[in-house]
């Protein structure tokens, strides 16, 4: 059985009104940001597809299949339009 | 009752009746000579609705400062020719010492207070914007001197922000603030670019425009607008909203680009045009009560280091699906405009996305790493690249400076070709009949960027130097 991990989630942009919140904890065997990313949208059914999201981890951008470490900070940063 | 107004003035502005013993009228006219200068014609232009505002405010006071019982005021606008009226002010009183005085006042206030400004054309040809009837004289210190304060523009700052050419794409939520700022900065060359009339639900985020602008074209009201603010600076309007058709021709004019527009399709043509060009880009969106801001220079990291394909419009929130208070543009496009004032004075900070949070008032900032293989600032085809960058150079070698004139001025090169990057004649024929052709800017990044998009217009003999203007010795 996989290592559960505490990750800290903020969310920006359309993600925070999909979500309802500006951040959480979560506690989860997702390996990847790829993988939480999956894991929240079926939990929460969020629209957009995994490759518009960018993920920064712990302040800098990071590849959705980076590894993530018990405490890390995960950004989910969705592009934006408007004007 | 104040006025401004066009048409020659001609009649009188009272009717009084015969309680009113005296009536003092005073006729400001232009005059052939001002501070040495012979003066040909003179131009005048106000803040039309904040001067009649003033105006009429002046007139309040002076009926319950001095016992008259009516006076007026007219000030014209436009281009006036010698000797004619530009200002006429009339009081009527029962005595005459109280109209004599109240006129004076009138005269003294609307001088002091009511925003109009002058344009003097001289018979030596040249102008010069003063403020109205010479009392205070606007000039550009004055305007600019808390600016000129502040240790990081001072009188050099002060003057690349003069030579500075940048365009606002988008005269909506982000570019309204964007424009004021940038006018009142003193951004010498501004452009604004927009295909919008003015519709009543862009009114409560667009404060350049007002309920009586409903139907007008925004470019418009922006310039004019932007001009009042600052008489010292040129604005320029494009009515067209920006497509590829037109992004290189009107992008090409400028050196700093704001975009301030609201769809992907044009942010991401934006960001591909600039990185062509070697034009700065300051690129913000909103969504909701969140806000994005990228700075993005011409090497690269750019927004498809991100995302390399524009997310289709439509897949996150507009402001028309979602709604948007006013501030939240506002605070973005007021960022915008910091930034690209911070790159024209060299403070620029590039290729960092910052997340404006408004609901918990935080930002957060995340450095983009540049992709190699971005389809837009990547490395390109090696065999463009090769052998790209020298250091020794030869007598026969075509030198060509390509910083711009606010660089040259303070670290001049002699003995070799300026063509600024911003102006440069790919058509010149000199570039081709030379041997080789060899760029200098500042530390090499431009002038690298220049030579390989030149190289991939057929001028294989193009050339980089390898550092910048302070270390090179021309032979």
């Amino acid at each position: 059985m996989s290592v559960k991990r505490a990750i800290h989630i903020r969310y920006f942009a359309s993600m925070r009104e999909h979500r309802g919140l500006g951040s959480e904890t979560v506690l989860t065997t997702a390996a990847s940001p790829a993988a939480l990313y999956g894991e929240l949208a079926e939990a929460h059914n969020f629209r957009l597809p995994q490759s518009l999201i960018r993920f920064a981890l712990n302040g800098e951008f990071a590849e959705a299949s980076a590894l993530l470490n018990h405490g890390d900070e995960l950004c989910l940063i969705p592009p934006v339009a408007g004007g | 009752m104040f006025r401004i107004v066009r048409a020659t003035i001609t009649e009188p502005l009272l009717d009084p009746d015969s309680s009113a013993g005296g009536v003092v009228t005073f006729d400001g006219r232009v005059r052939d000579l001002n501070e040495g200068q012979a003066v040909q014609a003179l131009e005048y232009e106000a803040l039309v609705d904040l001067a009649v505002k003033e105006g009429e405010r002046i007139i309040e006071e002076a009926l319950q400062r001095f016992p008259i019982s009516a006076s007026a005021c007219v000030h014209r606008v436009g281009l006036l020719q010698l000797g004619e009226i530009a200002i006429r002010v009339e009081v009527a009183a029962a005595h005459r010492r109280a109209a004599f005085d109240a006129c004076e006042f009138i005269v003294d206030e609307v001088k002091r207070r009511v925003p109009i400004w002058k344009k003097e054309h001289y018979t030596s040809g040249a102008t010069d914007w003063i403020n109205a009837h010479g009392n205070q004289m606007v000039t550009d210190d004055a305007f600019y001197s808390r600016q000129i304060r502040l240790p990081e523009v001072g009188e050099e700052g002060q003057n690349r922000l003069k030579h500075a050419r940048v365009l606002v794409i988008g005269a909506g939520g982000l570019g309204c603030p964007a424009m004021l700022y940038l006018a009142g900065a003193g951004v010498g060359h501004l452009g604004v670019a927009d295909g919008d009339q003015v519709d009543p639900s862009n009114l409560h985020r667009q404060p350049l425009y007002q309920a009586s602008d409903i139907g007008s074209p925004k470019t418009h009201l922006a310039a004019e607008r932007a001009r009042s603010l600052n008489p010292f600076i040129d604005v320029r309007e494009h009515h067209s909203r920006i497509t590829a058709r037109n992004a290189e021709s009107t992008l090409s004019e400028y050196d700093l680009i704001l975009d301030c527009t609201d769809n992907f399709k044009a942010k991401f043509l934006l960001n591909d045009t600039c990185v062509r060009l070697g034009k700065q880009l300051i690129s913000a969106s909103v969504d909701r009560f969140d806000g994005q801001l990228l700075a993005i220079s011409s090497e690269g990291p750019c927004m498809r280091c991100l995302w390399p394909e524009a997310p289709e419009d439509g897949c996150v929130g507009s402001c028309e699906d979602d709604g948007v208070l006013g501030y939240v543009p506002g605070v973005l496009g007021a960022l915008q405009a910091g930034e690209a004032i911070k790159c024209i004075l060299g403070l620029g900070l590039y290729g960092v996305l910052t997340l404006v949070d408004l609901r918990d008032v935080t930002t957060s900032q995340v450095k983009l790493r540049k992709n190699p293989d971005c389809p837009t600032c990547g490395e390109g085809t090696p065999a463009i690249r090769d052998g790209l960058f020298v250091s020794d150079l030869h007598s026969t070698d075509l030198i060509i400076d390509i910083r711009e004139p606010y660089e040259t001025i303070v670290q001049p090169l002699n003995r070799v070709k300026q063509m600024p990057m911003s102006n440069f004649d790919v058509t010149d024929k000199a570039l081709k009949e030379a041997n080789r052709v060899i760029l200098v800017c500042a530390k090499g990044l431009r002038s690298a960027h220049l030579a390989v998009h030149l190289r991939q217009m057929g001028l294989t003999n193009v050339f980089s130097y390898d550092g910048g203007a302070s270390d090179i010795s021309i032979p």
